[in-house]
Order: structure tokens, then sequence, then C-alpha cells
């Protein structure tokens, strides 16, 4: 099914995008060309022996560690307090 | 003598020598720069003062006897998705026009150590999204080789700066042939690393299960010896590997006798150019010549290895890219209420085609296209690793043109995205698989240099340099280089 205008203003949407209305036509053909091609991926689990039990994604185990290099990354901060990295403020007093 | 025509070995010889000085090779490099790079544009920051402060530290090291070794003394530039300490890095994008990082990526703290001299930024694709440069927030890349012809990408710049002699050695990023492809038009040798080999703690990362950082240099010995530094594994990046680093310059010069290599046949199907095929079958015949065995081999899913990329990289990039809001990283336009700064900053700052991979991958991570997209591109590629992995435990090397064609014109593929994503179509499936392939020129064609791929086990770097170095030395293509007075 072709990527139509209003789907690429609900993606811009999603994706927190402003999209100027002259842009639409060009976006939605240039999207609309790469997931058709690569929907020709669908051949391959057709005809291949993608199995359902094919691994998708290599994860090692979710187990806690201790990450050994913490004094660098605070150390690599413009500023810091103790272990805690100083961040500028995201709200003015206005808001 | 012209300072930027020598190699590694031989600065580091005339240091030695007293032939010359650190700070006289950084001025004629920063010459260079300065005389040709309004043509070309591979550079987006220059920084000559650091530059030259580094010279002055290293002719004084000299002058109380320090022996050069690792890079002492060599001029370098850094891709500009690769974070530098106190220097302006923008990964090729309005957003990051003013972005100070506040820590070095640590391939850049490896070489800083080993003593090479950082002249600048290189330019690149948008964020390393594009094949031609062309998609450069700020100025596209022209070629040494054809000032009206695109460098390939997304390390451009990178390609561009060491073909022209602005710098020794570049370090850039790949991430579906990003590299290798720039290497290629641009007459140089292009690494990628095995994921893993080198760590991308520090790397604006775009796709992060395939980026990887790798040396641009002139010389299979000189991607050698700057592989040898910038490889190993590094505690601030999880994906860096425990596997030992090899030696690469020991066995550089080592025989290909016997050395069995296999030819896909899929690479040489429709879609690349005559002359190229014919460059790169004599480059074939070569290394049968030399004594390597070299034997035709099937990889019928390669074709698919294109389209499974464009699924992954969309959907991380969509991710990797959220954070680019105007409040945790990049310049901001401020607006009636958050969501519209969010929106406006990202809509206005961000590239074309950085925000259309941005909605791609939305598209394809939503609810109702996750199994249709990226569940099947991530089977797809266990699938394809697996097929190449079954090859290369017959053979030990693959070898393929690293693109269809030379380099195109500028502006050729600019309105058509499947047109350009198709310049990857060689270079992508050592990314899916994750192994170590590397780009070296291999013949001209029409005057534009063409680029011969090899693609290896996974941490067989010194393989392929070895294989390298054996084709290069007799057929010493980098001995030619553009024109650009």
């Amino acid at each position: 099914m072709p990527i139509t205008q209003s789907e690429v203003i609900k993606l811009a949407k999603l994706a927190r995008l402003s999209i100027k209305p002259e842009a639409l036509p060009k976006l939605a053909s240039d999207l609309d060309k790469v997931i058709g091609y690569v929907t020709k991926l669908q051949t391959i689990a057709a005809t291949k022996s993608i199995s359902e039990s094919s691994e998708s994604v290599r994860l090692r185990p979710d187990e806690i560690e201790s990450f050994a290099d913490m004094p660098s990354l605070i150390k690599a901060a413009p500023e810091h307090e103790g272990d805690m990295i100083c961040t500028p403020p995201i709200f003015s007093k206005r808001l | 003598m012209n300072l930027t025509k020598l190699t590694i070995d031989q600065l580091q010889a005339g240091y030695v020598d007293k032939k010359f000085t650190v700070t006289e090779v950084v001025n004629e490099y920063l010459s260079a720069i300065n005389k040709y790079d309004d043509k070309l544009k591979a550079f987006l920051t220059v920084t000559p003062e650091s530059a030259l402060a580094k010279a002055a530290e290293l002719d004084r090291k000299l002058a109380a006897n320090t022996k050069p070794s690792g890079l002492f003394g060599i001029p370098a530039s850094i891709k500009d998705v690769i974070n530098t300490k106190g220097v302006r890095t923008t990964a090729g994008s309005k957003a990051l026009a003013h972005f100070v990082p506040a820590y070095n990526a640590t391939v850049v703290d490896k070489i800083l150590a080993s003593g090479a001299v950082i002249l600048g930024k290189n330019n690149c694709d948008e964020f390393a999204m594009g094949a031609s440069n062309e998609n450069s927030g700020f100025y596209p890349v022209a070629n040494p080789w054809d000032l009206s012809r695109v460098p390939g990408g997304s390390s451009g710049g990178s390609a561009a700066a060491v073909a022209a002699g602005e710098c020794l050695f570049a370090i850039g990023t790949d991430t579906g042939g990003s590299i290798r492809q720039p290497a290629g038009f641009c007459g140089v040798v292009g690494l990628k690393p095995t994921y893993g080999r080198v760590s991308r703690f520090g790397l604006i990362a775009m796709t992060s299960s395939l980026d990887q950082a790798g040396p641009i240099t002139r010389t299979v010995t000189e991607a050698a010896q700057v592989m040898q530094i910038i490889a190993g594994i590094d505690s601030k990046d999880a994906t860096s590997s425990h596997q030992p680093v090899a030696d690469y310059l020991v066995n550089l010069k080592g025989s290909i006798k016997n050395l069995k290599i296999g030819v896909p046949k899929e690479f040489f199907a429709e879609g690349l150019d005559k002359y190229v095929g014919q460059a790169i079958r004599q480059a074939i015949d070569e290394l049968t010549s030399l004594g390597a065995d070299v034997v035709s081999v099937s990889l019928p899913s390669l074709p698919y290895a294109l389209e499974a990329y464009y699924i992954i990289n969309p959907s991380e990039v969509s991710a990797n890219m959220a954070r680019f809001d105007g409040l945790r990283f990049g310049d901001q336009i401020k607006a009636e209420n958050l969501l519209e700064t969010y929106q406006n900053t990202r809509g206005e700052l961000l590239g074309e085609e950085v925000k259309k991979r941005i909605m791609l991958g939305t598209y394809m991570l939503s609810a109702g296209y996750y199994d249709a997209y990226y569940k099947l591109a991530c089977r797809a590629r266990s699938y394809i690793t697996q097929e190449i992995n079954k090859v290369l435990s017959e053979v030990e090397v693959l070898v393929t043109p690293t693109s269809p064609t030379t380099a195109f014109p500028l502006g050729d593929r600019t309105q058509d995205p499947l047109a350009m994503y198709l310049a990857d179509i060689y270079t992508v499936p050592a990314n899916i698989a994750g192994l170590p392939a590397i780009s070296i020129p291999g013949g001209f064609v029409d005057d534009l240099p063409v680029g011969l791929q090899f693609i290896g086990r996974p941490f067989a770097e010194d393989t392929l340099l070895r294989l390298s170095y054996a084709y290069e030395q007799t057929k010493p293509w980098y001995k030619q280089s553009p024109n650009l007075d």
C-alpha cells in the first residue's frame, strides 16, 4: 500500500519533526520507494529457511555488573559534584 | 622536497636524521589545506593552533632524543562524527553547528597518545547518512580526481583529504561502506575493522550495531600502522572485543601463496559497470599470478543484505537521533511549548535524508509493522551472516569490487534515494555480518580510481592487510595522485 501524505504527517508527529507542506509530496514518494524496495526482503523469508527459530538478535545474559571505570566517566563531564554530573537547567524560572 | 608525499616511515626517518622538523611537516600540510580545500571542501574545521602546539611539543621531544614510533609526528584528520574534546564536532549537521564535546573519543585519545597531530575535522554526510557527501549540512565535498564528481560517503571528506595530501591519514567511520566506498572513489586505502575491534566510545552513533571506526590512508602499510594503534578493547565500549590484537605489521610482507580466495558470483551480476568489472577481474588475475588459490563461490542471499540494511539502519537511526532535540544536544529553535520546540528544532535543523530515515525507522518499528520489517531484517541478518561465514570457512577471503561504478557526478543521484542506496550494495554485507573488509586502489577507469574490496573472517584484519600489501607491491596504483594545481 503506497505511503500517503497523511501517513507522512502522522510519522512526522510521532518522530517529533515539523515538515513543511511543500516537502510532503517528495517525502511521501521517497518513503514509498524505500518501503517498496525493502519489502522485497519478504521474498527471502518465503523462499529461504529463515525460520521462526532463527536468532534475530544475539544478546548477552542480562546480569548486573559493576562498571569498572566510573571515575573516568564522571571526570569527563564538564562539571560534577561527587558522583553526580551537573547539567544545565532545562526549564527557566518563568515556566 | 614535498613533505606531504612522504610515508609514515619516511617522515619518522626524516625526524631522526633531522632533515625536517614536525613543525615544518605540519606547516606543509596546513599549506596544502589552505591551497586545495577551497576546491575540495574536505574540512569543516581546521585546528592550526593546536596542531602547531603539538608539533612544537614533539620537536622538543626529538631534541631530547626521543625516538619516533607509532604515529609520532604524523598529521591526521578526524571525521566530524567523532568527538574531539574542545573542538567543534558537528556530525556534518546544522543541528550540532556549535557543539563542542567535553571528551575525546577513545580512537582520538589513542592516536594522540601515539603522537599523531590532528589538523582538523573532516566534512561528511550529515550524521554519516549518505554515500556521496552531498548530504552534508554545510557543503558537499568534491572528488580530488575530478572536481565535478562526488568523493563517496559518508567519510568523503576524509578520503578526499588523504587523496589530496591534506593529511597523511584520516579516521573515518563505516556503517554500510562509509570508509571503503569513498576510499574506492578517491583511490586510497580504507579499512573497516571487525565489529568490536575498535572502540566506538565517542562516535556519534548512527546505527550502533553496525558502526565501526577505521583508518583511511594512502598505502596498505600505513593502514596497518594506524590500525595497530587504534585496535583493542575499551572498558568504555561494551561492544569492544576481548580478542587479542594481532601484530598487523609483522606478517604484512608475508606470502599469499595458496591463500584461498573466493569470488562471489553474485557480485559480478547485473548493475556492475562493465569497465569496473574488467578492472576487478584483472586484479583477480594478478592475485592468481601471485600464487593465491582463487575459486568461484556463491552467496545467494547477498542481494538481500542491502534490503536488510535499509531496515536495520533507519530503525536504529530513529532511536539514536531522538537525543537531538535541542535540549539534550544541539542548537535549539524556541517555540511556544516543549513539543513545538522539539518539532521545530528537529524539523528545521536536521537535513532531508536524516528526517527521511527517522520517519522510515518510526514506520518500521511501529506496532503494526515491527514483525514485518525490523524482526524480519534481524532474522535475515543472522541468515546472511551464517551463509557468509560458511563460505568463509572454506575460503579465507572474498574478493569483490568496492562499488558498482566509479565516482558519479555531483547531483546525479540526489533525487533518487534508491539509486544512492545502491552505491553501498557491495559494502553492506561486511557490516551486516560484522566482518572486516578493506578497499584498496584496484586500477583506473576513465582516469577515475576503482576500488578493490577484500572481506575476511572475523578479526582477520592481518590477512586482509597481507593480501592487500602483496597486491599493492605488484600494482602500486597509490603512486598516482590527483593534480589539483
